[in-house]
């Protein structure tokens, strides 16, 4: 039956001789693939091998938990789809103690924690403790569209964005990623903000803020109303922005939005970035995450490229 | 020593469709290949489109399964469902590996299967095993107009176990003359287990349920009533199994919570329904609103 013939190909390793490798903030990642916040968990152990990625990132650790929204949390969308999960997360101590030691299990996988907090003293609350950890990267979400309070009020303005950095990279000398929201003007001026106040990589693109009515019941979907659009849809706004980031920072630069084949893995890499981390494929299929890296390979082989540096600058302009 | 090869618990693999056979105005009865016929009452699979404007998975329960076939029972109620419905034998279909925890087994001699609408397949599987287990068990099925699966009930377990409450009285007439030895009520379920339960025997009893969530939420207060002390000792055991939305159907994605309240510390969490649930002791479930 097809389960055997997707089992093979799920194991079956790259083609050899292509050096995938990649440094992100002085850590370095056995190839560029990686998790997208919030749609890796420990349950992900189950799909596919989650030490065959470069690093995995989890979702956003608040100090305390946090409930997250009502339901209905999820939309369909062309392309895509709308979430408004809110950041619901066990908090930082628990993470500690529960999930940090099971990705720490596995050997040579960088482990990027994504902090989330309502006030920026918060942010440096839970960066500090995370620090005392030996979590290998910290990702700043100073983008969620799905809560109230943080997230994305940070986000969105470049004082936000300049004073959040600047408090939790005070709070941690681990390397510190700021993840920034689409739902901008110009994506260049928070990029250059977070450089300013001490960010060592950015990762780009969050959700873009979206909202579903279902016609015949004539009522939004979401209990919040609104939420995160992700998935294929999204993927030529992360491009642009990706490729306008790359030109205005020096910073690495972890690409994600809408990335479901390693052809779309390799556009994000030739617009500028170190590394991709893909979400809502993921959701769709189980090891989206390891195939996608297979594909990227194959994409390489393809293109007669040998290394992740090289595809990085092979743009043609 | 070499490690063993990972075989990933979650996958999602093309199949093929053996039958899809209408069953009333709009349920439909979908048999497919699948290897791992041996499923839990209450497990689901997830169906694909692999359409750009469908990529959420559709999560069906298992109704019923045997060697290398399961077999799905399903509503059309949206764009989803209705690509199903045309489906024909021999077509490719997506699916995933069985999810979820399905009803634990009774540990007690009674068991009483409560569906409502296309909540009632999980049931019939949980119905059929139980019997198949040597238990008792009583089918109290609700429909609008139009019942499913009562051949299956009544070859389970027994047609004089089997009953119907239907909403739309015009009907009963037709259905008690085509299915003679089952009996039908006007009204829902919790009608019929009014009429039924006191002339039980006084013995606690196991209850799998699954269906609308006002007929949940009205089986909660029933089994509640026969708590009179309110110590969480109710003469029936329930176990409810529920629907969210869903972003992936594996534990991903945090879209699919409900909210439990643990029976020790009385506080309420939002727990995955498809990686904690769909099952769920019926007292713990705090529904929203
Ligand atoms: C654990 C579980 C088991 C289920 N078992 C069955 C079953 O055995 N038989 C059956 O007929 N139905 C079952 N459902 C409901 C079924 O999944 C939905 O009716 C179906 O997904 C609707 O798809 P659609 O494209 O036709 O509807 P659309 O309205 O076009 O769907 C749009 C989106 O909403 C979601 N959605 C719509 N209604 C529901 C719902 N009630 N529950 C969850 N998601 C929904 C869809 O998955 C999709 O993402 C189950 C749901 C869950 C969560
Ligand atoms: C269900 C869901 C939950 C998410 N939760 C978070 C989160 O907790 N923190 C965060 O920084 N981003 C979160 N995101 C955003 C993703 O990490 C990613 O930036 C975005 O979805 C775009 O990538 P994609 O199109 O590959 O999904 C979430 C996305 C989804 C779909
Ligand atoms: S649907 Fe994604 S966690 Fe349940």
């Amino acid at each position: 039956m097809g389960n055997d013939a997707e089992m093979k190909k799920n194991t079956d390793r790259p083609a050899a001789g292509l050096d995938m490798g990649v440094e992100i903030a002085g850590v370095k990642w056995k190839n560029p693939i990686t998790t997208a916040s919030g749609t890796f968990t420990l349950r992900t152990m189950r799909c596919y091998e989650i030490s065959r990625l470069g690093a995995v990132t989890t979702k956003g650790i608040a100090t305390v938990p946090w409930a997250g929204n009502p339901t209905p949390r999820i939309a369909e969308t062309y392309g895509g789809m709308l979430n408004a999960v809110g950041l619901q997360n066990i908090g930082m101590e628990a993470w500690i103690r529960d999930e940090l030691p099971v990705l720490r299990a596995h050997e040579g996988l960088p482990v990027i924690a994504n902090i989330v907090g309502r006030t920026t003293d918060e942010y440096a609350e839970v960066a500090a403790r995370l620090s005392e950890t030996d979590v290998d990267m910290l990702e700043l979400n100073i983008s969620c569209p799905n809560v109230k309070e943080g997230g994305i009020a940070f986000g969105t303005a470049v004082e936000g964005v300049f004073d959040t950095t600047a408090a939790v990279r005070k709070a941690t000398r681990k390397p510190l990623i700021v993840k920034l929201s689409p739902n901008v003007t110009r994506i260049v001026d928070m990029a250059k903000a977070a450089a300013d106040a001490g960010a060592d990589a950015l990762s780009l693109i969050n959700t873009l803020l979206g909202m579903k009515i279902d016609v015949y019941r004539r009522r939004v979907v979401l209990a919040n109303k609104t939420g995160g659009l992700s998935g294929p849809g999204i993927h030529p706004v992360a491009v642009r922005m990706v490729y306008e980031v790359r030109r205005a920072v020096g910073l690495p630069i972890i690409g994600m939005g809408g990335v479901m084949s390693g052809e779309d893995a390799a556009e994000m890499i030739l617009a500028g970035a170190d590394a991709v981390a893909v979400g809502t494929a993921a959701l769709i299929r189980p090891d989206a995450p390891v195939r996608i890296l297979e594909e990227l390979e194959a994409c390489m082989n393809k293109m007669g490229i040998a290394s992740i540096r090289e595809l990085k600058s092979a743009l043609i302009e | 020593m070499a490690d063993a090869p990972y075989r990933a618990d979650v996958r999602r693999f093309s199949t093929r469709v053996l039958s899809n056979t209408q069953l009333t105005s709009n349920i439909y009865d979908l048999r497919i290949e699948y290897a791992e016929g041996a499923f839990l009452p209450g497990q689901f699979v997830n169906l694909y489109l692999n359409r750009a404007d469908r990529l959420l998975p559709r999560p069906i329960s298992v109704a019923d399964g045997g060697e290398g076939w399961i077999r799905l029972i399903y509503a059309v109620v949206g764009k989803g469902t209705e690509i199903f419905s045309r489906l024909n034998p021999g077509d490719a279909l997506d699916v995933s590996t069985l999810i979820g925890n399905g009803f634990k087994p009774s540990p007690h001699g009674t068991v009483y299967a409560v569906g409502g609408g296309v909540g009632v397949p999980p049931v019939f599987a949980a119905a059929k095993k139980e019997a198949a287990r040597g238990k008792r068990v009583v089918a109290v099925v609700g429909f609008r107009a139009e019942p499913i699966l009562l051949d299956d009930f009544a070859g389970a377990i027994g047609a004089e176990n089997v009953y119907c409450a239907i909403e739309d009285a015009s009907v009963i007439p037709a259905l008690e003359a085509r299915y003679p030895e089952i009996r039908f009520a006007l009204g829902n379920v919790v009608t019929i287990l009014s009429q039924i339960i006191p002339a039980e025997a006084d013995e606690k009893a196991f209850m799998a349920a699954c269906g609308p969530t006002p007929m949940l939420k009205a089986l909660q207060e029933y089994v509640k009533a026969f708590d009179p002390e309110n110590d969480g000792r109710s003469r029936f055991e329930l176990q409810l199994s529920l629907e969210e939305r869903m972003g992936c159907g594996f534990g991903c994605c945090a879209g699919c919570v409900t909210q439990i309240r643990d029976p020790q510390t009385g506080t309420v969490r939002r727990v995955g329904v498809c990686s904690l649930g769909p099952v769920f002791a019926g007292e713990t479930v705090v529904f929203y609103g």
